[in-house]
């Protein structure tokens, strides 16, 4: 059970509802997460408008990418099914690539250092050392690019910190945990 | 110096443009901070819609208080710095009150349970116990406003992820203060 309410669609204050119905259109479903966060319409809104600005940046496939990296991290259960689903089934990642992503790698070489970055700046809570950032430029990032890596780590964790806290239900596929998994919660970060 | 080009308003994009102008008339200064984004104009806009939309339900006291808090679990000077001003300044909090936020406790009773929790979020990345929930409650925060709590402590966390990053150059604005210990 989750330890926040997440309400139905019909039950989420009125000013949740237009965002919802947005989401369902997009997903064909309306996630957990969305309904937490629709409790309160100035988050979901909030955060909405934050996952647009990125919703261009990079590439499908980094996106996805980044994203499993960080869940990884932060050892949040109900984001790591969630993307393992978007991953394969939207940014069409193979299932070898998902794993090689939660370890913070990736068979694509430029992709490889942007994830490799992305973890870096997440354990480190941003305090990368000059070598992890002269990495990421080397693979052929440009400054926009790296900030825009760092805003993917953002929307990450954003999402990462809530379901962690909520122990939201999965509502994906659920994926079981690697022996290797490293967690935020075992005070290794 | 930071690690990253910091733009003046001229230099920045006409999608950025706009958003910077809008935080010199707000603040009476582009921070560093967001010029330095704005090499991203997506990024960007991206954060300046989340700032200027979260907080509308929490208020804005406890929302500086969270961001002080979150500077010091995160070592972050730049944000400290920035945030002890904005909540000084802009939102009359006292400074023993901020002083107290960056060890995750408040003066004003409510606040230091939001404080409180705020702080095991960003200590534990959100593995939170039932404690910890049973507190918050305890001192009267509903669902939707522990959701809000948690929103804000991530988005400060986020602007502590690019400003340690990027080693963000204090704004002569804000009187420069530096966190006790890098995280």
């Amino acid at each position: 059970m989750s330890r926040l309410q997440i309400c139905t669609r019909d039950e989420a204050p009125a000013a949740s509802k237009p965002v919802l119905d947005t989401i369902y259109r997009k997903m064909g479903i309306v996630p957990n997460y969305a309904r937490l966060l629709g409790r309160n319409p100035t988050v979901l809104q909030a955060f909405t408008a934050f996952q647009d600005g990125l919703s261009n940046v990079l590439n499908p496939k980094t996106r996805e990418r980044i994203a499993l990296a960080i869940s990884q991290v932060n050892a949040c259960e109900y984001c790591l099914s969630a993307h393992t689903y978007l991953a394969t089934n939207f940014a069409k990642l193979p299932p070898e690539e998902i794993t090689l992503n939660r370890q913070g790698q990736s068979k694509d070489e430029k992709a490889n250092a942007a994830v490799e970055f992305s973890v870096s700046v997440a354990e480190k809570r941003g305090q990368v050392t000059d070598t992890d950032l002269n990495a990421v430029k080397a693979a052929g990032y440009a400054e926009p690019q790296i900030i825009e890596i760092i805003g993917l780590v953002a929307e990450t964790t954003f999402l990462n910190y809530l379901n962690k806290v909520a122990d939201t239900n999965i509502d994906f596929p659920a994926v079981t945990q690697m022996p290797a998994l490293t967690t935020a919660s075992e005070g290794r970060f | 110096m930071a690690r990253v080009k910091i733009l003046t308003k001229e230099e920045a994009s006409p999608k950025a443009q706009p958003i910077l102008a809008n935080y010199e008339k707000v603040l009476g200064v582009v921070p560093n901070f967001f010029a330095m984004i704005a090499q991203s104009p997506d990024a960007l806009k991206a954060i300046a819609d989340m700032h200027a939309t979260l907080g509308k339900s929490l208020g804005h006291k406890t929302r500086e208080r969270i961001h002080v808090m979150t500077a010091e679990v995160n070592g972050c000077s730049y944000c400290l710095s920035a945030h002890t001003y904005l909540g000084h300044k802009l939102n009359g909090l006292e400074m023993d009150d901020l002083e107290l936020n960056r060890t995750g406790h408040s003066t004003d009773p409510k606040a230091d349970a939001a404080l409180q929790f705020a702080y095991k979020v960003a200590k534990s990345r959100g593995h939170v116990e039932d404690a910890d929930f049973a507190a918050v409650r305890a001192a009267g925060f509903s669902d939707a406003e522990i959701v809000d709590i948690v929103a804000e402590t991530a988005f400060s966390f986020i602007t502590n992820l690019f400003n340690n990053t990027f080693q963000t150059e204090t704004d002569a604005t804000f009187p420069a203060l530096h966190v006790k210990k890098a995280a």
